[in-house]
């Protein structure tokens, strides 16, 4: 087979060159070249969206920072709310039958009333036993300061005193077994917690705790 | 600690009445304790029916508190 020589690659370079383009040409199509699409102005690379899709780099102690602020925010928001505002608790003891049961009965207090804010004769009322640091009673009101009450149990002694000022008188609803005024005598209004607006189980069988001060129905002479 | 009291008899409340807690003369004077209204409290004692009995029943007897406002 006679060998043609085209000017443009005899010029151009050797003659094995000619041979082996000649070959490929022959046994392969010619790879047509495919338009690239061309990139929107708005769309991200595709090496940025990869890389949104992982989590942000942070250090390891952003997380325990994140974990503790969490919860010192949520602590303070349950102090403010139970110092300020209103607080459960469970009551023992029977000193207040038959308004609060024995065992296992929880109040609501309302901390508005804390320090004797608004308290009135007749209102029940929880605060610090000034005779046992850190032991807290609950108790109904029967005197304020100035008021003239009773300084034993009705009936069996008619001694009375005058409520000091800055001070009230407390009285439990069960008169038999009960630690109050009657044997520590006034109380200062800097101790109340807090009034005494409800009180049940947490299985249900809620109930408020009302102001039992009221015009009598019938003269008891 | 709370100041010391001065227990008195009833029959000498209308005495010291006319005194507030810190022992100064009220003015203008409160009237009668009669004219005042009645108001009661009613607390309770309460007990166990049979105390050696486990099942007893807590029965409660009424204690009546007058007040005059």
């Amino acid at each position: 087979m006679p060998i043609r020589f085209s000017p443009a690659i005899s010029r151009s370079g050797p003659l094995f060159r000619c041979f082996a383009s000649n070959a490929t040409k022959r046994n392969v199509p010619r790879a047509q070249p495919q338009p690239q699409p061309k990139p929107k102005l708005n769309e991200p690379s595709p090496q940025k969206l990869e890389a949104s899709n992982q989590y942000p780099k942070e250090p390891w102690y952003r997380v325990h920072i994140r974990i503790i602020g969490k919860f010192a925010g949520f602590s303070l928001i349950l102090h403010v709310v139970s110092t300020y505002g209103y607080s459960i608790n469970l009551t023992g003891g029977i000193s207040m039958l038959p308004t609060v049961a024995a065992q296992e009965e929880w109040v609501l207090l309302s901390k508005y009333h804390r320090r004797g804010r608004d308290i009135e004769v007749g209102d029940v009322v929880s605060y610090y036993n000034p005779l046992v640091v850190g032991q807290m009673v609950m108790k109904r009101v029967i005197g304020m300061p100035g008021d003239f009450v009773l300084r034993d149990t009705p009936g069996r002694s008619d001694v009375m005193v005058q409520v000091p000022e800055g001070h009230f008188w407390s009285a439990g609803d069960n008169q038999a077994f009960s630690r109050d005024s009657r044997i520590y005598g006034p109380i200062p209004l800097a101790l109340i917690r807090g009034k005494v607006i409800a009180s049940g189980f947490p299985s249900g069988g809620w109930k408020w705790i009302v102001n039992t001060l009221k015009e009598p129905e019938e003269f008891r002479a | 600690m709370a100041p010391p009291l001065e227990p008195f008899p009833s029959s000498d409340l209308p005495k010291k009445l006319p005194y507030s807690a810190t022992g100064k003369y009220l003015k203008p004077q409160p009237g009668p304790l009669s004219e005042c209204k009645l108001l009661e409290l009613v607390q309770y004692n309460c007990d166990l029916a049979e105390k050696d009995n486990p099942n007893a029943v807590v029965i409660c007897e009424a204690v009546v508190r007058l007040f005059r406002r």
